[in-house]
């Protein structure tokens, strides 16, 4: 049929649905303008030759109508040839593939030349394998592609598309995903990068296609963190990662986690790191991983040069063990910890600051803490720097990490100065600053500042009071900070002469951070003389032309404010008469060449002082027109860190009369003050915050304060003490790595809920022949104890040996000795026991159901005793309700012979979680309530036996008796939930708990370990080597061989 | 003592004749010497509180020393008299001091037996002071000997001759006790306590103790006022890791050293800081402490 006319072609178009015919119809007459007849013919010939194709591929000549009209404001009808050929070629293989081209060509031409279209449509169809799914994935990719050629070029396509391919093989969800993100990810990475991008991608798309997804989704993020020229070595880790066999998430993760701790370092280190890394990755991948992960926590410990002799250690383990090198590098082996801390040049606050608060407790008298400035800045009462040393009047407060000089010794020295700085101002009375108060070395000028009818009235404190003299307010605290500062450092050096060298050592290198005088504006220039005076500079104090006179008058001052005996007063009348010469200049900047050095002791020279007369003085030369700027602080001397009198003084008046102040005036004391600094700016109405926040804290100090009134106990260990419960960290063993996990598992100690007492004496009634039979076992003890004493001054009867000596020695003419007696001495018993009982859920098995074995072959000559008896039903018991009985006869028996001991039962669930219940605690005197807590013993959740014996040993440890023992009453092995990461659970459970057994020997205690498994044998062997261990085949039997087994191992 | 061409190294004093010539070296802080004064002229037993090496012994001293009248008048002389201070009779205590190291005991002597008396009974014959240092270490048994001693009575019995001695005029039972060990075990009876008037003893102020050390170890003011300083902030650290703050002899015997020529530091890390706790922690500490205050 020829299509030589409309007519023909939309008769031709009739046979397929009426869309098709319709599409032609809106767009043949703008398409007949543009192109000529036959071109127009051959247009339509082709969409019917499309749509003929397949019995879907109409939808194809739609999008190819619809299409046509846009492409062809960019096309001639020359590349519109090879488009339509190209379409119909897609159309061969799947008309939806068609769509989606002819769809997306008008959109990509923008960024597409025409003669790259056919190879467009060859990409697309590359991804096509014959399946809906690769044509979706194709589709997708047409759909794509103008967002995608904004970014990238049609080759880079190339590269992305056979990722995709690759990823496709293993999953196309995973690819079409990928594709999804495509634009996103690309549009934020550069050239260079994105290439290095695809080929790792390939490559994992081989090995872990779900890494790779997650590689390519985080790749921007990642890789923009990490230093320009590192990123393809980056790169090329991940892929020796992916290609060392790791598990799978392990590539993804280095790539995310790594990228992510090397995003908060220093990005000159990262050549460093990654090849450091690479050495690690190469023996183990996972170790490389937490390398990189742990590194700044690491690096915030060392220097970097120290890293390297870190990681060797490392590396000699790992060769040994990977799994002790993997927790080496996790920072979970307590040699790493070690090495971490003998490498270490930092000093962590914590391992100090029992000693600086002794110290500055020595030095002030008063129980000061010594606490990390989180403390306080976590608080929001006002202090906002986490860096600088600061007090609110009861505790100091430094920073959790001292890392200023290279070595230990420095920092602590730092340390010492800056804590004792801040005793400075307790000591010295910064905060006691009274309105009032005379000051010592000045004619007092404050009372004369205020107006009359105001006098005292509103002020909250004395410091508010005095700040509010003056107009500026934030210059007068500032002139005050200085001055009092200087004050506290003079006065400091005189107090403690011992100090002093350390001092102006750190005061000299404070003096090196200082900023240029002369790029000052005027006023700030002035204080900045001053804190360099205060420090200790004598030399080239940069003074600006035409302002000598008013420098000489602050320094002189200064001078005055620190002669010996000034008080706080004498440092607030010195910040009147220096606010009052810093105001008479403007806060300009003068130029550089209008500075001259001078001394402090031509500043001093007090004859050129008296020349000048003590009236204001001469309006220096300055240019008047200039433009001021606003006043800003001096820069922080770091070890003085931050004063803030006003924020302590309202914060003690707070505590002691809070009711008294009223919330007005609070707002307006708040609101006027300067020093307050708020953490969260972004709150809605951050000073009602502040002001709560204040409350709650002179609250929570008043509190404080009268409870250690009532009970002296330490306001810290406040918060430790609630609910009963006391939380204790011990290290747990790991064989493998033949290292100690630091503070790995948390032991929750709680007091045992009380039941009824009925249970202790039922058990006692229900044995009563066995209770007997005991306690006679155990009274007959005590004889064994007696022994004869040798040569005392007295005793029961003449010792014959030492009378026949004494004789002798009388005949010879010496003083014979008077020690010939002897005497049976009673020796005391000393014995502490702590009995631990496994209360973990496998003891709720019924004992009945170990009769199957037990009664048959053991227990038949000697029937338990409680069949004898009436009312009891041995279904009814369980492994632990024989130990409970046990424990009831035990305790008789101990009573008896009056031994301390305690009970103690143990379960949990992980390591965060290990319960330890007290039934009756060392000391605890046996009472109703002991009796009424053995009944609540109950099966709970799993056995990690190894921190409930390090829990009991440092118990027992603080007892004074000659002998003692920690008896361990168990239904089976150590088993707990993530007691080891990898299959070796039952292992890493025996050997930790064998550890804590030879921790606990090592300690003088006798670890004895009874249990009721018959299948002991095996692991207590490894568990109990070379302790006293036993099994008791037959459970019945327990309550009469535990306290035998404790008469064999006390006498 | 001294026989011709034989000379003694060493001193032998009777019990009741060793009395103080020199004056004691103490610095009252408070009204301490006129109650002393006062219960000595009332016969009033005293009892003395307070930590070691405060200066309760120097006190004691010094009071038998300012008591005490001219023994000996040499008639027709006016020189007028040599002074010489009451007899003062000290008895440490300890575990096993039993009555009859108090009291005394019967000797053998040859075939027969000799009675010979124990330092208190020479105190009470003599009119002394008696000194006992540490009262609650003895044993109880013991202490409750000292009841007719310290009420109206003022008797000793003596058991074992079968007689009763009657305290002389210028007996005076003075005793000792450290509340700050305090323990169950370690605690006066309150039959006992209550026979005394009970006197505090503090460590002095930093002034006079500046004059005490200065004076006893013979530094210089500036040093004795370093070591009176220290003395201060380590005695603040009672009950923070220290069981007792750092006493005035243990001050003393720093200067000593410093005189000596020790470095101040190392003197006062071996006569402080060491001295006073085994554990290291409180000594890093007070080693802070002494390196603040000593260059």
């Amino acid at each position: 049929m020829l299509y030589d006319s409309i007519e023909n072609i939309e008769a031709g178009l009739q046979k397929f649905p009426p869309a098709v015919l319709q599409e032609f119809r809106s767009t043949a007459p703008a398409v007949q303008r543009r192109l000529s007849s036959a071109d127009f013919y051959l247009w339509g010939k082709e969409g019917i030759a499309l749509a003929e194709h397949s019995f879907r591929s109409w939808e194809a000549t739609v999008e190819y109508f619809r299409a046509t009209l846009v492409v062809l404001r960019q096309l001639d009808f020359s590349h519109l040839s090879p488009w339509t050929q190209g379409g119909k070629a897609l159309a061969q293989e799947s008309s939806a593939l068609a769509c989606a081209f002819f769809r997306a060509s008008a959109e990509t031409l923008h960024h597409l030349s025409p003669d790259r279209l056919v190879d467009w449509a060859l990409l697309g169809r590359s991804l096509y394998k014959g399946t809906w799914r690769s044509s979706s994935l194709a589709c997708r990719l047409f759909d794509l592609s103008p967002q995608l050629l904004i970014q990238v070029s049609l080759d880079e396509m190339k590269k992305l598309s056979l990722f995709l391919d690759r990823l496709a093989n293993r999953s196309y969800d995973l690819a079409l995903e990928a594709l999804n993100l495509a634009p996103g990810v690309l549009a934020e990475l550069e050239k260079g990068d994105r290439d290095a991008l695809y080929e790792l991608a390939c490559l994992l798309a081989e090995i872990t296609p779900r890494d790779a997804k997650l590689c390519f989704e985080v790749a921007p993020k990642a890789l923009n963190r990490i230093c320009r020229d590192e990123r393809r070595h980056f790169l090329s880790l991940v892929a020796l990662v992916a290609q060392s066999g790791a598990q799978e998430s392990i590539p993804f993760l280095f790539f995310h986690e790594g990228a992510r701790s090397l995003g908060t370092l220093d990005w000159a280190l990262h050549p460093k790191l990654l090849s450091l890394a690479e050495e690690l990755v190469v023996d183990s991948p996972l170790a490389g991983l937490e390398f990189l992960k742990n590194c700044p926590a690491v690096l915030a410990r060392v220097r970097s040069s120290d890293l390297e002799p870190w990681l060797r250690e490392g590396q000699i383990l790992l060769r040994d063990s990977p799994e002790a090198g993997v927790d080496y590098f996790r920072l979970e082996a307590r040699r790493s910890l070690e090495v971490i801390e003998r490498l270490a040049s930092s000093m962590e606050l914590s391992r100090v600051s029992d000693v600086l608060q002794m110290y500055c407790c020595a030095l002030t008298g008063r129980s000061i803490l010594i606490l990390p400035t989180m403390k306080l800045t976590e608080k929001n009462l006002g202090w906002a720097s986490p860096d600088s040393p600061t007090t609110e009047g009861n505790a100091i407060f430094l920073p959790p990490v001292i890392n200023r000089y290279p070595h230990k010794d420095e920092n602590f020295r730092w340390a010492k100065v800056a804590a004792t700085h801040q005793t400075g101002h307790i000591e010295l009375g910064t905060f006691d600053f009274s309105f009032d108060r005379p000051a010592h070395h000045f004619p007092d000028l404050r009372p004369s500042l205020e107006p009359k009818e105001a006098a005292g009235e509103k002020s909250i404190t004395d410091f508010q009071r005095f700040f509010n003299f003056f107009p500026e307010r934030k210059l007068a605290s500032e002139t005050f900070t200085v001055v009092e500062d200087s004050r506290i450092d003079h006065q400091v050096k005189e107090e403690y002469k011992g100090i002093k060298p350390l001092y102006e050592g750190i005061q000299r290198d404070s003096l090196e951070a200082r900023p240029d005088i002369i790029t000052l504006p005027l006023r700030e220039a002035i204080l900045e003389n001053l804190v360099r005076i205060s420090l200790g500079q004598t030399r080239g104090l940069a003074v600006s032309n035409g302002l000598q006179s008013i420098m000489k008058r602050a320094v002189h001052l200064q001078a005055q404010s620190r002669s010996p005996g000034a008080t706080v007063e004498d440092s607030a009348e010195a910040t009147i008469r220096l606010y009052r010469l810093l105001v008479s200049i403007p806060n300009i900047v003068a130029p550089s060449e209008a500075w001259q050095d001078m001394d402090l002791d031509a500043l001093l020279d007090a004859e050129t002082l008296e020349d000048m007369g003590d009236q204001n003085p001469a309006e220096p030369p300055l240019d008047r027109e200039a433009h001021a700027l606003e006043f800003t602080p001096p820069q922080t001397v770091e070890f003085r860190g931050e004063l803030k009198p006003e924020l302590v003084q309202i914060l003690s008046r707070l505590e002691r009369e809070r009711t008294q102040i009223s919330a007005p005036a609070l707002q307006e004391a708040m609101d006027n003050s300067t020093e307050p600094q708020l953490k969260d700016k972004d709150l809605e109405r951050p000073r009602d915050q502040l002001i709560s926040n204040l409350v709650k804290e002179a609250a929570r100090r008043e509190r404080a304060s009268s409870s250690q009134k009532r009970n002296g106990l330490d306001p810290s260990q406040e918060s430790l003490e609630r609910d009963d419960v006391l939380s204790f960290l011990y290290d747990e063993w790991d064989f493998r790595a033949g290292d100690f996990k630091p503070r790995w598992c948390r032991v929750e100690q709680k007091v045992m809920e009380e039941g009824s007492a009925d249970f202790f004496e039922r058990t006692l009634r229900e044995y009563h022949h066995l209770a007997i039979q005991v306690k006679k076992q155990f009274e007959l003890i005590n004889p064994e104890f007696q022994r004869k004493m040798k040569k005392l001054p007295d005793g029961e009867e003449y010792e014959l040996d030492a009378v026949i000596e004494a004789m002798v020695d009388r005949r010879a003419g010496q003083t014979p000795s008077e020690k010939i007696y002897w005497r049976r001495n009673k020796i005391e018993r000393d014995v502490a026991v702590a009995f631990l009982l496994d209360m973990s859920a496998s003891t709720a098995e019924a004992v009945s159901e170990m009769d199957i074995y037990s009664s048959q072959w053991l227990s038949r000559a000697e029937p338990p005793l409680y069949h004898a008896l009436p009312g009891s039903r041995p279904i009814d018991k369980r492994i632990i309700d024989v130990e409970k009985e046990s424990a009831v006869l035990f305790i008789q028996a101990l009573e008896t012979i009056g031994d301390t001991y305690s009970i103690y039962g143990f379960s949990g669930y992980s390591r965060e979680n290990v319960e330890f219940y007290i039934i009756k605690d060392l000391g605890e005197p046996f009472s109703e309530q002991v009796k009424r807590r053995l009944d609540k013993i109950a099966p709970l959740q799993a056995t990690r036996m190894g921190p409930a014996i390090r829990h009991a040993t440092a118990k027992l440890d603080v007892q004074e008796a000659k002998t003692k023992i920690l008896f361990l009453l168990s239904d089976g092995r150590p088993q707990d939930h993530g007691y080891s990461r990898d299959g070796v659970e039952k292992d890493y459970a025996v050997h930790d708990t064998r550890m804590a057994l030879v921790e606990a020997r090592r300690k003088g205690i006798v670890p004895f370990c009874l249990t009721v498994d018959r299948a002991g044998h095996d692991y207590l062997k490894t568990m109990c080597s070379d302790m006293g261990y036993e099994i008791v085949d037959d459970i019945h039997t327990l309550p009469k061989r535990l306290p035998a087994l404790y008469r064999r191992l006390t006498t | 003592m001294c026989a011709e061409g034989i000379r003694t190294l060493y001193k032998e004093h009777m019990i009741e004749e060793y009395a103080s010539v020199e004056e004691p070296f103490y610095i009252p802080v408070h009204d301490e010497e006129e109650i002393f004064t006062a219960a000595y002229t009332q016969k009033i037993p005293v009892l003395l509180k307070g930590p070691t090496g405060c200066g309760k012994t120097r006190f004691v001293q010094y009071m038998a020393w300012k008591l005490g009248r001219p023994l000996t008048v040499i008639k027709g002389k006016d020189k007028g008299s040599e002074h010489q201070g009451l007899p003062l009779v000290t008895v440490a205590c300890h575990e096993d001091l039993t009555a009859s190291d108090l009291v005394g005991r019967y000797l053998l002597e040859g075939e027969s037996t000799r009675w010979i008396d124990g330092p208190l009974t020479r105190a009470v014959k003599a009119g002394a002071i008696c000194y006992l240092d540490e009262i609650v270490e003895a044993r109880k048994d013991t202490t409750v000997l000292i009841h007719p001693l310290t009420d109206h009575r003022r008797i000793l019995p003596v058991e074992k001759k079968g007689q009763v001695l009657e305290a002389s005029d210028g007996f005076l039972l003075v005793i000792s006790y450290n509340p700050g060990y305090q323990s169950a075990l370690k605690d006066l009876k309150h039959s006992t306590r209550q026979r005394f008037i009970a006197m505090e003893f503090g460590y002095p102020p930093r002034d006079v103790e500046k004059a005490i050390i200065q004076h006893e170890s013979g530094v210089d003011e500036a040093t004795a006022m370093e070591l009176a300083k220290l003395g201060e902030k380590v005695r603040h650290l009672k009950e923070h890791g220290l069981q007792e703050g750092v006493s005035t002899r243990l001050l003393i015997y720093a200067g000593e050293l410093i005189r000596q020529g020790i470095a101040p530091r190392r003197a006062c890390e071996v006569a402080v800081v060491w001295a006073l706790t085994d554990d290291s922690e409180v000594q890093k500490s007070v080693e802070e402490v002494v390196s603040a205050i000593f260059p």
